[in-house]
């Protein structure tokens, strides 16, 4: 991941060599050769893919190809959109996320929770399986990705009983996610905690162009409504169809994906068919994007 | 309104004006952000041709021959000087030409300006100012600090919601504290307008947490505090008065020996870093809430960093479309209120 970023480009490199000194170990050797079960910790994970996002991201600075009005990150992605309007410098926050991902797996022991998808589902039917899933325990939706997408976090057994209640209710899909942790539920609330000083203490800057938070879908753009919307999404849902439809309502045609993969690309086209959509994640999209804004 | 933002900018209000403002215009011209200096076109030319070697694109010239000095009265714009760069802010936003007016010039005639051409938000009565505070750990909204003089507490209930989505977006919380400023904790302190605000203000579904005394607008007990202009504004320059005391105490005791003066020399950091906190630049200036479209007022000692900021405030305003949350809020707490008077009445 981002191997052929880093070699191809210098401003790509920089970024990787920054953020490798600030964490005092290298997370560019784990991003190119792995080892993948290292890659994989969540630790290892969150700064991994915001030095890939940052790193492609300052590519297109150095060229003057980030003209934005608005910006937006799913969960993890919320630091990069945050990294690439000013708000903070990479290794700045690549050291948080990393703590981020040691706190919240490390706020409920490994085995004990779970996440699934639920695919078909309005977000009330998601509510309405979680619930009766409960039985005293947390079960919660997660993501609200697209429209019928839905992630659902809590207890382990509370997972599995969401997804017996919702295969029985006709849900088209539901299937256990292989992740390490609950994330965006109420059993985050210890890493929440812990997070609290870090983000507080980190030198914040002011955004311009406004970031429509996940845990609101609402634009923000002050060091202290950033720290606070970071804070709070880490134990609430990730509220995404609401933040592509505030962005379109707020007159966003065009989206472009800086970071590994094109996840997000899928989900905002199932979100909003009208929009245009560009994927900028490794060099030959990267080259692609180049030359049509730079012409 | 689009991402795209337009800001009319009174390039000719405030103690640095035109200089400064023009200053700030240019350096926030990197940002996608449409700028429209408004004031005297040969003397913003004139600025702009010894600043810059060419006019960015998304800067643009509004003539406005007059200008409202700090001696006119406020209602200046209104009468006497109607061509006047605060006026055709003002006039720009009513016409849909820009989305938000910022000025670092006269704050009455700006305000006077924004409320009688801007017009308030359907269902608010008066406008407010509201300024941010520092405290120790993050910041306070201070409303009404001076837009009116006498309040009802209709009025004060107007400031609350406008406080509360002001609060949101500032700090990125979902249900800001709102306080009521006044003598004492209970519900029974106060005088009759906090009194009767204070029993208002508990029906609202807002996270009023009941009085605020004058120490909790630094202490962090709430996010928002309410209050009427007169006391608002008293509290705000008696607040800036003492800091610029305790400032001045500070340096006269720090120069007193030469001991005192190398331990200062050492501190200066900590010193420069004390004096971004309460910075009033940081902030840009202080939005008059309530009106329609928008209206950022600046400091009058505003220099091209605090206009940048107040421009970034002004976009950031404009996006989030404060308005329209404070309109339907406002409107719910109307509908409902009707509909508990039918209630009563059959």
């Amino acid at each position: 991941m981002g191997k052929d970023v880093a070699e191809t480009f210098p401003a790509a490199r920089r970024v990787f060599e920054e953020i490798d000194d600030a964490l005092g170990y290298s997370i560019s050797r784990l991003c190119f050769e792995g080892p993948e079960d290292q890659l994989k910790l969540t630790q290892n994970t969150q700064p991994a893919i915001l030095a890939v996002s940052s790193a492609i991201h300052a590519v297109l600075e150095e060229r003057e190809a980030v003209r934005r009005d608005l910006v937006a990150g799913h969960s993890l992605g919320e630091y990069s959109a945050i990294v690439s309007d000013g708000g903070l410098e990479p290794p700045e926050a690549a050291k948080i996320v990393h703590q981020r991902g040691l706190f919240m797996q490390e706020a409920v022991p490994v085995g004990t929770g779970g996440m699934a998808a639920l695919i078909g589902p309005s977000v009330e039917d998601a509510r309405a399986i979680c619930e009766e899933a409960a039985q005293g325990e947390v079960v919660s939706v997660a993501n609200i990705n697209a429209p019928g997408q839905i992630v659902i976090a809590g207890t382990k057994a509370g997972i599995d009983r969401a997804i017996a209640i919702a295969k029985g209710k006709g849900v088209r899909r539901a299937l256990p996610l292989p992740v390490s942790a609950p994330f965006h539920c109420a059993l985050m609330k210890p890493a929440e905690e812990r997070l609290k000083p870090i983000l507080e203490a980190a030198p914040f800057k002011d955004l311009w162009v406004s970031l429509v938070s996940n845990v609101d879908a609402s634009p923000i753009g002050t060091g202290t409504a950033l720290r606070n919307a970071l804070l709070r999404q880490v134990a609430s849902p990730v509220r995404w169809v609401e933040v592509i439809q505030r962005m379109v309502s707020m007159g966003v045609k065009r989206f472009v994906e800086v970071g590994p993969g094109n996840v997000l690309t899928g989900l905002i086209k199932r979100i909003d068919g009208n929009v245009e959509l560009i994927n900028v994640s490794d060099v030959p999209t990267i080259e692609a994007y180049l030359r049509g804004v730079t012409g | 309104m689009s991402t795209n933002c337009r800001i009319a900018l009174d390039a000719m209000g405030g103690d640095h004006a035109p200089e400064e403002i023009i200053k700030g215009a240019l350096e926030a011209a990197g940002q996608p952000v449409h700028i429209l200096l408004v004031g005297r076109e040969t003397v913003i030319r004139e600025h702009l041709a010894r600043l810059t070697g060419s006019i960015p694109s998304n800067i643009e010239i509004v003539e406005a021959p007059e200008v409202v000095g700090m001696d006119d009265n406020a209602l200046a714009p209104l009468r006497r000087k109607r061509n006047s760069s605060i006026r055709i802010c003002a006039n720009l936003v009513a016409e849909d030409k820009a989305d938000v007016m910022v000025s670092a010039g006269h704050t009455g005639a700006a305000m006077t300006s924004a409320y009688k051409v801007l017009g308030t938000i359907e269902g608010v009565s008066r406008p407010a100012l509201a300024a941010i505070l520092p405290r120790a750990e993050g910041h306070t909204v201070l409303l009404d600090v001076g837009a009116n003089v006498d309040s009802k507490p209709a009025y004060l209930r107007e400031f609350a919601v406008m406080g509360h989505f002001y609060a949101q977006m500032l700090f990125g919380i979902a249900e800001p504290r709102v306080g009521l400023l006044s003598i004492g904790e209970e519900e029974g302190k106060g005088n009759e307008l906090t009194k009767e605000t204070f029993r208002v203000l508990k029906e609202t579904g807002l996270n009023f947490i009941g009085n605020a005394e004058g120490r909790d607008v630094y202490n962090g007990n709430a996010d928002v505090v309410v209050c009427d202009g007169f006391t608002g504004n008293v509290v705000l320059k008696a607040s800036e008065a003492l800091a610029d005391m305790i400032g001045k105490l500070i340096r006269e005791e720090l120069t007193r020996s030469t001991t005192r003066k190398i331990g200062a020399v050492l501190a200066k950091g900590a010193f420069a870093d004390l004096k971004k906190r309460v910075d009033y630049s940081e902030y840009g200036g202080a939005p008059l809430l309530g009106v329609k479209g928008g209206c950022i007022v600046c400091h009058g000692r505003s220099n091209a960093k605090a206009i940048k900021n107040a421009i970034r405030v002004a976009r950031e305003f404009a996006i989030n479309r404060i308005d329209t949350k404070i309109q339907d809020k406002i409107s719910d707490l109307h509908r409902r209120e009707s509909s508990s008077a039918l209630a009563v009445d059959v």
